[in-house]
């Protein structure tokens, strides 16, 4: 497991078929060093069915008032440019999981 | 700098902001009545993040985040792969 710099726009990404969790951390944070394994963790779960983004909050300041991020870490979860969830604090990975199969199921059935 | 202290201090007013800043005065109370000087240090630590809206509590921290120039368009990410 690794991370890749970008290659499609953050826009792009977030309005795809497939979910995206989208997880807003500082460097200095001590909560979202711990959100690293985690999510980790959280695609080799789940593989191809999810895409998995972290971003800088205060590198992208504006992206993080535009989802009203006032704590870090806060995870977003977006499909087809909708947020289904968002959440900040630390969420364990089984949590995790059950959330992002509930939400995007109930987005499946509107 | 003065605009972004300024916005650091007077936005984004969290519940955990509030939450910091009712330590804060409360232990400064204390230390002021009852001249208590760990209460003291613990009103000016606690006071401190409130309007700088800085330090971590309940497992989040709040980002050092103020309005820029930049585009939405152009956000920095790291995939996990």
């Amino acid at each position: 497991m690794s991370t890749e710099t970008k290659q499609m726009s953050f826009n792009d990404i977030i309005k795809g078929e497939t979910p995206v969790l989208v997880d807003f951390y500082a460097d200095w944070c001590g909560p979202c060093k711990m959100m690293g394994p985690i999510l980790h963790d959280l695609k080799k779960r789940l593989g191809d069915s999810i895409n998995i983004i972290k971003i800088d909050a205060e590198k992208n300041p504006q992206a993080a008032i535009k989802y009203q991020v006032r704590g870090v870490p806060t995870l977003i979860l977006f499909k087809n440019g909708d947020i289904l969830w968002q959440q900040s604090g630390v969420v364990r990975t089984p949590q995790l999981e059950q959330i992002i199969n509930q939400k995007t199921a109930e987005y499946e059935q509107r | 700098m003065f605009s972004n202290l300024s916005e650091q201090i007077f936005t984004n007013w969290h519940p955990m902001r509030w939450v910091a800043l009712t330590f804060g005065l409360v232990l400064g109370y204390n230390w002021l009545v009852h001249n208590a000087s760990l209460s003291g240090a613990l009103s000016i630590f606690f006071l401190f993040q409130a309007v700088t809206n800085t330090g971590c509590m309940a497992g989040q921290c709040a980002p050092r985040a103020v309005a820029s120039d930049d585009q939405i368009e152009d956000v920095e990410y790291e995939e996990i792969k």
